[in-house]
């Protein structure tokens, strides 16, 4: 069969602009594209759609780190070991405290 | 292992990238990869070397993605375009500014599904064969998705 022939789908007009296409099948879609006007308008749109998206969220800064990760997870631990700490010696006054009141209570 | 970690630490601003564009906004977005990385970090003796690890990554990140969405039981439908202007990049030339804000309000009109797909091909670079292991979808529902996807961008900005 003729290469000029051969059926392209939508499906590898976007093959080929993802350059997802062999050599060879890459060349039968060009030939096809550059021949088709509408075709070519197609392939352009969706190479500059690309082009776009890369631009609009092109993120330059790192947020954090894994040491920051690492850091934020034992920030969080020494937290947690502190307001425990913190209730434990509430529950202890507490109780002292009953202890003491009993006492004075039964030995005014 | 610290090996291993600073080949995750590479794909950091790609993971972010890939978060702001799917929440548009960008505290979601870090929250996003925050969870997305300690997940990672915790089940990376999981990850085989060799294997494509921004695949994995991503994987990850998606999955985590539709968990929260399933949790809070809605859908991105509408997203204001003050949140839009926020996540973007200009540089200076307000007619390529103009289109790439049309562009990312067209971009966060798409289904979530058509979304993913063209981000991961698109704005990532991933492989059709990629983006079907990433979402768990055929590859050819990858291509429809991409298809429908792009002519609707292309209606909404070229036509």
């Amino acid at each position: 069969m003729n290469k000029e022939f051969q059926p392209i789908s939508d499906a590898h007009i976007h093959a080929y602009v993802d350059d997802e296409l062999n050599h060879k099948r890459r060349d039968v879609v060009e030939d096809y594209v550059v021949t088709l006007p509408v075709k070519c308008a197609q392939v352009r749109a969706y190479r500059k759609i690309n082009e776009l998206m890369r631009q609009s969220f092109n993120m330059d800064q790192i947020p954090y780190k894994h040491s920051d990760i690492a850091s934020s997870r034992s920030d969080a631990a020494s937290n947690f070991r502190l307001v425990r700490r913190q209730k434990t010696v509430m529950l202890l006054g507490i109780i002292i405290g009953m202890i003491l009141g009993w006492f004075l209570i039964i030995n005014p | 292992m610290n090996n291993k970690k600073s080949l995750v630490e590479k794909h950091i601003p790609a993971l972010r990238r890939y978060a702001v564009a799917l929440t548009y906004d960008t505290s979601k977005a870090d929250d996003l990869v925050q969870d997305c990385l300690e997940r990672a970090l915790r089940k990376l003796h999981l990850w085989q070397t060799g294997s494509n690890l921004k695949a994995w990554l991503f994987t990850i990140m998606h999955n985590l993605f539709i968990n929260t969405q399933v949790r809070l039981a809605r859908l991105p439908k509408m997203v204001s375009l003050d949140a839009v202007s926020d996540t973007l990049k200009f540089n200076g030339n307000v007619e390529q500014g103009t289109e790439i804000y049309e562009l990312a309000v067209a971009v966060s009109k798409l289904p979530i599904d058509q979304k993913n797909v063209i981000l991961l091909v698109g704005l990532e670079g991933f492989g059709y064969k990629e983006v079907s292991n990433i979402l768990g979808i055929p590859l050819g529902t990858v291509m429809s998705r991409l298809h429908r996807a792009r002519e609707k961008l292309r209606s909404q900005l070229y036509c």
